[in-house]
Order: structure tokens, then C-alpha cells, then sequence
């Protein structure tokens, strides 16, 4: 964990988060004062804080970081773990989407309007997709364009339209382009009968010929780059139309019917449940994340205790349906993220340290691996040992399932391959993971060949 | 200096990003397109909301998460 200045805030001369003594502080400098004291008076602040849409904030005392342009220093809610736009299900980042742009509708109406609108303002708190940046508003003058409308395009339409008309995958490539997707890019990947919705046509397709033909020259002089601001509206409400027009079904998903289609009984499935609840509430801890999470069955033993629960999983539909449950029964403390663990999040950006890769945001309390280390050790040929250090860095405690070879999941995954695991035995399982954890329980799962374990790192 | 000079004094606000020459064209021309159909729409809810009784307007609920059509 940094302290100091936080290695993404340098681009906005507004403010910069810093850390110190492990709590997140945000300066607001000089420049800012009279938007900051018009957003706190205006009621914008207030309104949006209310529903859960702009992290709540205090003004504190602590002493500014670079005193000499301070204005005041904050300190916003703390978020229990900083997700990104590629980690998110197709609905998390429509819901990021609207959010940004029910936010900049509102804005206007205050006299203010969002300087930009990037994806990696928008966080999940308790549940809900809310702006984190207080500093995002400046005073709207009527004619004024909203300098944001490029990034959201690029953060948001590209994305969403990618996912949602030609393959959810496409989503990953907010991995690569941290500025959010190149409109002309999106063009050229969309299907010709993405021609029919005027919407893309015109955010996406006139948008990247417009930016290719003017890309270069001054945008006119101040009469002619005027924007009235019904026009205004009327530009994010046709945003806000094209983006709800957009929705992506999961089918055909690798794990969708996973918990039909598995070899346990009624008997070894509530054991198994039986344990980690038990077990969670010995440990307590603050922070779980369940790795492989599926559509979130165990991870709600620990969210549904009050317990912050981060759900990853490596399909995109599966994570999309666990978001969906978590919505519709008003869930705070489960946040379902996709992540592929053989390739996790890297670090990205500037100097490699804008955003975190996955590792750099452990470790976690405590850390699930229920049926997942036979995908991660014959499938993707990870030995024991390797396995082992890759939890002992990701969380204190461990709760893991050992899957023996005969098992009819892992006979699956050998059955038109070597069998070249030899170490894959429960002996040589606890042996190995000994050498960094100590072993406080070991069940066999009733009614299976399956164990279950909690370990402490040691 | 008051609020309108105040932001006269400041068109381009406090925006740090390049908003993009082709990008600022683009929405002033979609703007043009979408606006009026926009402005007809919203005095239309806003006629139609006369006439809509036992709809309390009360700066409480003012703003509702369901504005937020999320």
C-alpha cells in the first residue's frame, strides 16, 4: 500500500489523493475552491450523496500534503477494494455508464458540469456504481461543450456496443487502452447492422470520422464552437437512450449450469456450506475474496454475515448473473468482478502504477479456493508449489478444497491428456502447502472424496 | 466579481483534458439533431405531470435513485 501521493492522481490540477497513516485523503487546491464551495452549497453535493451516487466525504483537519496550494483537505468514505472496467460484468459497467451520465443531467442543472468521464471515477459502494472523484465538476457556462464526451464515448459506448452487438470478450480491451476503447477501432469491429441503431452510428462511427477529418485543427472560433445547453441535454439523453438499448444475454456460458451438472449430493453440498460459515464466523474477517466464485453460492456465506466479499470469477456470464442477484435482493457487501487468476489483472498506465494489478491490492482477510485448484493445477499445469507461494501472497487465511484425481470433475480434465501430475495426492497437497501455511483444519466432505481445509498463512 | 463574471473569466472552465477538435464538432451536430426532439419531449412529461395528481413534489423526493434509470 503507497503513501504519500496516490500513483493515478496527477493528471487534474484540482486536487490529488494522498494517503497517510493508511486513511485516503483528497486535497483540494486553490484553483478549485469556489467549484468545490459551489458544489457543498448548491445542494448538488448533498442530492447525489443521498442515493449513493458521489462518495460521501468530511472535511478534515490533517495537514495538506503540498500545503502551499491548498484550499482544504477531505476525506472521502474508504472503499474496501478499487475494481476496474475491465474486472466488470457487462451490467456493472452499463450501470457505470448511466450513473456518469444521470450525474452530468443533474450537473447541468446546478450550474456545473463533469470534466471528464472516465470509467476509473466510477466505483461499486455497497453495491451501487457511484463517482468517486469529487473534484470531476466545473462551472457550465451556456454554449460550453462537455469536455468529457470524447472519454465517455471511449470509456462506456465503446465497450458497452463491443460487448453487447459482437462478443462480450471485447470488453478486455479496456486492458490495453487505458483512455478507453479508440472510437474508429470500435467502427471498424462492430457489425454493418450496428448501422440501424442511429445512436452508434452516430457516437461511435460519425464520432471516430469527425475525429480523423477535424483531429488537428482548432475547433473555430468561440461562435462557432457553441453548444446550447438543451442541445446539451438533449446530446447526454441520446447517450442515455443508445446505452439502455444495449443488453447482452449470457448463453452458452462454461459454468451457467455448473452447480446442475456437478457430481455432489444434496449431503456433501450443505456440508460443505455448513463449514465455511462455521468457519468464517471463528476467523472473522474483514475482507474475503472467493477466487472462482461461480455465480457467488459461497461467497454469500461470508457477504450474507456482513462480511466485504469479492466474487471473481474468469466467466464473464457467470459474473454477470451473480451482479444481477446481487441487484435485484439489494446486496452491499458482495462485489462480483471477472478475473482469469492464470492471468490476472496487470498493472497499468503511467510508470506501470496507475492502476494495480490484481496482486498489488492484496492481501485480502481471508481467501476462498473451493473447487479451483484442479483448473489450476491440471489444467493449467501449475504445480503444488507454485499454487501454494500464489495464495500465501493473496490473504491470511485460507480456505481451499482439495479435489482428488479420481473425482469425476478432474477425470474430465484428463480424459484426452497426459496424466503428468503425480503429485496430485493429498499427502503431497498438505505437504507442500505446510511449507508456507499452517493447516488449522482438515474435513472430509461428507458423502465425497473431497477435503476441505482452513489455513493460516504462516 | 460575480458568479457570471466569474465564469465568463473562465469558458474553458477547469478542464484538464483535451476534449478533441472532431469530438466538440460531433456533438454540437448531434446536439442540433437530438435537442429539439429532446426539448418537445421534456415540456411534453412536464404537461403531462399537471394533470398526474397525488404526486407530492417535495425537495425530499426530489431526487430519487430511480432518476437514475439504473
Amino acid at each position: 500500500m503507497f503513501n504519500g501521493q496516490h500513483n493515478a492522481s496527477f493528471r487534474d490540477p484540482s486536487g490529488f489523493l494522498f494517503r497517510q497513516d493508511g486513511v485516503l485523503y483528497r486535497q483540494v487546491n486553490r484553483r478549485y475552491a469556489a467549484e468545490y464551495d459551489h458544489l457543498m452549497a448548491s445542494g448538488l453535493y448533498q442530492g447525489l450523496e443521498k442515493i449513493g451516487r458521489l462518495v460521501a466525504h468530511q472535511e478534515s483537519k490533517i495537514s495538506p500534503f503540498k500545503p502551499e496550494i491548498s484550499y482544504k483537505v477531505i476525506r472521502p468514505e474508504q472503499i474496501p477494494f478499487i475494481s476496474y472496467p475491465y474486472e466488470w460484468s457487462f451490467s456493472q459497467l452499463k450501470e457505470a455508464a448511466l450513473v456518469t451520465l444521470s450525474i452530468q443531467e443533474r450537473a447541468l442543472n446546478y450550474g456545473m458540469s463533469l470534466t471528464d468521464a472516465s470509467a476509473y471515477n466510477i466505483q461499486f459502494i455497497r453495491g451501487k456504481a457511484g463517482l468517486i472523484d469529487t473534484l470531476s465538476f466545473e462551472f457550465y457556462e451556456e454554449g460550453q461543450p462537455w469536455a468529457g464526451y470524447k472519454q465517455f464515448c471511449q470509456h462506456f459506448l465503446a465497450p458497452l456496443a463491443l460487448m453487447a452487438k459482437k462478443d462480450i470478450r471485447l470488453g478486455q480491451l479496456m486492458r490495453n487502452y487505458i483512455d478507453g476503447i479508440p472510437l474508429d477501432l470500435t467502427s471498424k469491429l462492430l457489425p454493418g447492422a450496428t448501422k440501424l441503431s442511429p445512436g452508434l452510428t452516430m457516437h461511435i462511427d460519425l464520432h471516430a470520422k469527425a475525429q480523423k477529418k477535424f483531429g488537428d485543427q482548432k475547433a473555430g472560433n468561440s461562435q462557432h464552437k457553441e453548444i446550447s445547453k438543451q442541445a446539451l441535454l438533449g446530446l447526454v439523453d441520446s447517450l442515455k437512450n443508445t446505452i439502455q438499448k444495449l443488453s447482452w444475454e449470457p448463453s452458452g456460458t462454461e459454468w451457467g449450469s455448473y452447480y446442475e451438472s456437478t457430481n455432489y449430493s444434496d449431503q456433501a453440498f450443505h456440508h460443505k456450506k455448513q463449514l465455511i460459515t462455521d468457519w468464517v464466523k471463528e476467523v472473522k474477517p474483514k475482507q474475503v475474496w472467493d477466487l472462482g466464485a461461480n455465480t457467488g453460492v459461497f461467497s454469500r456465506l461470508a457477504s450474507e454475515q456482513g462480511i466485504f466479499t469479492a466474487a471473481f470469477d474468469i466467466d464473464p456470464a457467470a459474473v454477470e448473473q451473480n451482479f444481477q442477484q446481487a441487484k435485484s435482493a439489494k446486496e452491499q457487501n458482495i462485489l462480483p468482478l471477472v478475473l482469469d487468476l492464470t492471468n490476472p489483472s496487470p498493472a497499468i498506465g503511467w510508470h506501470n502504477h496507475e492502476r494495480e494489478s490484481f496482486i498489488e491490492r492484496a492481501p485480502a482477510d481471508m481467501v476462498f479456493a473451493l473447487a479451483l485448484i484442479h483448473h489450476l493445477a491440471i489444467s493449467n499445469n501449475v504445480p503444488f508449489p507454485q499454487l501454494a507461494k500464489f495464495f500465501r501472497d493473496l490473504g491470511t487465511w485460507l480456505v481451499i478444497e482439495f479435489i482428488p484425481k479420481s473425482d469425476s470433475q478432474v477425470q474430465k480434465l484428463l480424459q484426452n491428456r497426459a496424466d503428468i501430475f503425480d503429485q496430485h495426492n493429498r499427502e503431497d497437497f498438505e505437504r507442500i502447502f505446510e511449507n508456507h501455511f499452517t493447516i488449522h483444519k482438515k474435513e472430509n466432505i461428507q458423502e465425497s472424496e473431497r477435503y476441505l481445509y482452513l489455513m493460516e498463512k504462516r | 466579481m460575480n458568479f457570471i463574471e466569474f465564469n465568463s473569466a473562465l469558458f474553458l472552465g477547469m478542464a484538464y483534458l483535451d476534449p478533441g477538435s472532431g469530438s466538440i464538432l460531433i456533438q454540437m451536430i448531434i446536439g442540433a439533431l437530438v435537442g429539439a426532439g429532446f426539448y418537445i419531449r421534456a415540456k411534453w412529461g412536464s404537461i403531462k405531470n399537471i394533470f398526474r395528481k397525488n404526486l407530492p413534489k417535495t425537495e425530499e423526493n426530489d431526487i430519487e435513485d430511480q432518476d437514475f434509470d439504473v
